[in-house]
């Protein structure tokens, strides 16, 4: 697999960078990409009208936005030719609706630019949705229109969290004022539906009564996570200790529950809303605040390395394998830390506070699918 | 990618060997990194292999050495990458947040005691400067942390002039610069979502372009080239403007689209485009009504089962490559054919 870096590989690569330290040789940004790049959002979504508040820094600034001449206010580590769309979907609904409205978005910005095929980044409930559009955008154009499909932080096999709040457990009197406390006020807005957004993030049909199948195990069925309807799935992992979750995360662990999210099961073993089970320790930096790392692999996983000194790097990794049935990962997929980012959920998106730099790493996830030919 | 001559300044531990190689760099461009292969191309030249660990330094090694080379080549990066922009408030917290962000992978015990002296390292002149802001930082990101839940709590406007309220205190008027991004697009969002409801599309969309081209001056025509589509479904998607294309005849509808795309940047082209893609919605909505009201009137005439098979027939018959995932979208509850038409968005 071209896109992956074995060990010998990598002390290469030492030597080379070694190499062009000592002589004159190339810096690098990244490479535009050969298709643009779609950004979708996770649950609750955007105040702000483009959207840079998600898909920004911690100021505004949108991650890839493209320096002209002068400007300052743009992303500085990308090439001035990147072209990229920000989606927007309902802020709380199931991923068969927003995926829905994803595929609209998308079809809409395929008329506006004129391109056939497109990459899409999805964070959380996004890389669910993602997945939705890219069967849909198929079945539309009778091709894959989607390239690289890439989720970060997301729930593919369900999110304690979700259940915790849907089954109203202690400490939440209310999930539409849970979800506002946690989230913000636009869960009061029109076409939302907190239910069924809460039900599609639990693992299993939270309601065998209620004459719907909802939840991540059907939707996966739908919905495969592997090349049927995108040509390359691969997915970023966050986790995080406790002390360092931005606050919002942290009070949901504090005042409810703790996520042990690191334990294979072939089925929601210990009841928690999330495909698995734990291995005894949920301290020890297995979720995000919101999502375990048992939930969040899908194809390969993706390394990021944060680089003092050089752009920073995305790589696939093929040492935990491809999931490509979401609802049956192996032990070392769901149970593996490796190349999980140490973040939390809301780190990876311009919500603060935080010191992680959203500019170089979506710079990063740019070069890397420029890189591999897309 | 840019391709930079640069000599640099370095140490690297290859196989056990420390290797030291000094030059110089002149610190003038914003981004003149460390040089590096692209590493995909790199292993697609070479077999694959089994796991690998990652890359992190690897076999034996002066560990203090190691770092002291590692926070040199990061100094000197940082020096090239912002010594054009450090007046920058905006850059001068991007520095701040980098420098946090290395110390803590370096020092999690304790970085904020070294804080000072790297700062004093990589920008000696402003190094004064720098750490006063990052107190102001500190404080700001306190301060959030603290009152994170209360401004979830609060309406989006609230919430807007708490935050405000609290950057000025912070950074004084400083925090116009350092969210310059924030300050247009909340200006832009204004324009759209506080505009006189009663106006027409056609008077919003003029109102709405003419914030554009106030709120982003000279750069209006870079933000139309990049985010038109984003635009123009935020336009779209207004209550009184949905309320008006709903309203309207077909062919005026269509031009009224029309309008709103042209006016937001959409060229001729994409507008052709654009029209083919309305006409297969319209298409595929017209189907959708005909589905609604067959399916209704099944699954009232016939029993469950039969009414069941009659309407996968249906959605066969109507939708073809997408029957299945309608069927599975209403196996879940979502209907969309049932929900009222967001014009231009689908």
């Amino acid at each position: 697999m071209g896109e992956t870096m074995p060990a010998y590989i990598h002390k290469s690569l030492s030597l080379l960078i070694l190499i062009s330290f000592a002589f004159p040789g190339l810096a690098r940004d990244a490479d535009k990409t050969t298709y643009p790049i779609v950004f979708a959002h996770g649950m609750a979504g955007f105040d702000n009208i483009l959207g840079y508040d998600y898909w920004g820094d911690d100021y505004g600034v949108y991650v890839l936005d493209t320096c002209q001449w002068g400007e300052y206010y743009c992303n500085h580590d990308i090439n001035s030719g990147q072209e990229s769309f920000v989606a927007s979907v309902t802020p709380f609904q199931s991923s068969e609706h927003r995926g829905y409205e994803l595929y609209q978005d998308i079809l809409g910005y395929m008329a506006s630019s004129g391109h056939a095929y497109i990459n899409i980044i999805g964070h959380s409930q996004g890389g669910l949705d993602l997945r939705k559009a890219a069967r849909l955008l198929y079945e539309d154009k009778g091709y894959k229109v989607v390239r690289y499909g890439i989720s970060l932080s997301s729930p593919h096999r369900g999110s304690p969290i979700a259940q915790y709040v849907y089954q109203l457990n202690p400490g939440v009197q209310s999930i539409l004022a849970t979800l506002a406390e946690y989230f913000g006020d636009t869960i009061y807005h029109g076409g939302n539906d907190a239910i069924a957004a809460l039900k599609q993030l639990i693992n299993h049909d939270a309601d065998p009564n209620d004459g719907i199948t909802t939840g991540t195990w059907a939707f996966n069925q739908n919905y495969p996570g592997d090349s049927t309807y995108m040509h390359r799935a691969r997915s970023f992992l966050t986790g995080q200790d406790n002390g360092n979750m931005n606050p919002a995360l942290y009070l949901i662990k504090q005042a409810w529950t703790t996520i042990d999210g690191d334990g294979y099961a072939s089925y929601d073993a210990n009841g928690d809303g999330a495909l698995g089970t734990g291995d005894g320790d949920p301290s020890d930096h297995d979720d995000d605040g919101l999502v375990g790392i048992n939930s969040q692999q899908m194809g390969y996983r993706l390394e990021y390395w944060e680089c003092y000194g050089c752009l920073d790097y995305v790589w696939a990794r093929d040492d935990t394998g491809y999931v490509a049935n979401l609802n049956a990962p192996n032990a070392v997929q769901m149970s593996s830390h490796n190349w999980k980012i140490n973040q939390d959920h809301l780190d990876v998106i311009g919500v603060p506070p935080d010191t992680f730099d959203e500019m170089e790493f979506y710079a990063a996830i740019t070069d890397y699918i420029a890189d591999n030919g897309y | 990618m840019k391709l930079i001559p640069r000599l640099g300044l370095c140490a690297l531990l290859l196989l056990g060997a420390t290797v030291v190689c000094l030059s110089f760099v002149p610190a003038t461009a914003w981004r003149q990194p460390a040089a590096a292969p692209k590493p995909p191309e790199l292993a697609a030249a070479l077999p694959a292999t089994a796991s690998a660990p990652g890359p992190q330094h690897s076999g034996p090694a002066d560990d203090e050495t190691e770092s002291l080379m590692q926070e040199r080549r990061f100094i000197e990066e940082m020096q090239q990458r912002f010594a054009a922009h450090l007046h920058r408030p905006h850059a001068q917290l991007r520095i701040l947040e980098q420098l946090i962000s290395y110390l803590r992978s370096q020092h999690p015990q304790d970085w904020e005691l070294r804080i000072r002296a790297l700062i004093a390292a990589m920008f000696p002149q402003q190094a004064d400067d720098l750490h006063a802001r990052f107190l102001q930082l500190a404080g700001y990101q306190d301060w959030l942390r603290q009152e994170r839940a209360g401004l979830l709590r609060m309406p989006k406007a609230q919430r807007r002039a708490a935050l405000w309220a609290e950057r000025y205190r912070s950074f004084g008027a400083d925090a116009d610069l350092i969210w310059a991004a924030e300050k247009r697009s909340q200006a832009l969002e204004d324009a759209l979502e506080l505009a006189d409801p009663d106006l027409s599309t056609d008077a919003r969309l003029q109102h709405f372009v003419s914030a554009i081209d106030h709120i982003y001056g000279e750069q209006a025509g870079a933000l139309l080239a990049r985010h038109k589509t984003e635009l123009v479904h935020n336009f779209l998607s207004q209550g009184p403007v949905q309320s008006e294309l709903q309203g309207m005849e077909t062919a005026d509808r269509q031009r009224t689209l029309n309008a709103v795309r042209s006016q937001l940047g959409i060229d001729e082209a994409a507008l052709q485009r654009w029209q083919t893609l309305d006409h297969l919605r319209d298409d595929a909505w017209d189907r959708g009504q005909q589905y609604m009201e067959e399916r209704a009137e099944l699954l009232a005439t016939l029993p469950a089962e039969l009414a069941q098979a009659r309407i996968d027939s249906l959605r066969e018959e109507l939708f073809g490559t997408q029957a299945n995932t309608l069927k599975a979208e209403e196996n879940s509850g979502f209907l969309r054919y049932a929900r009222a038409r967001r014009y231009g968005r689908e």
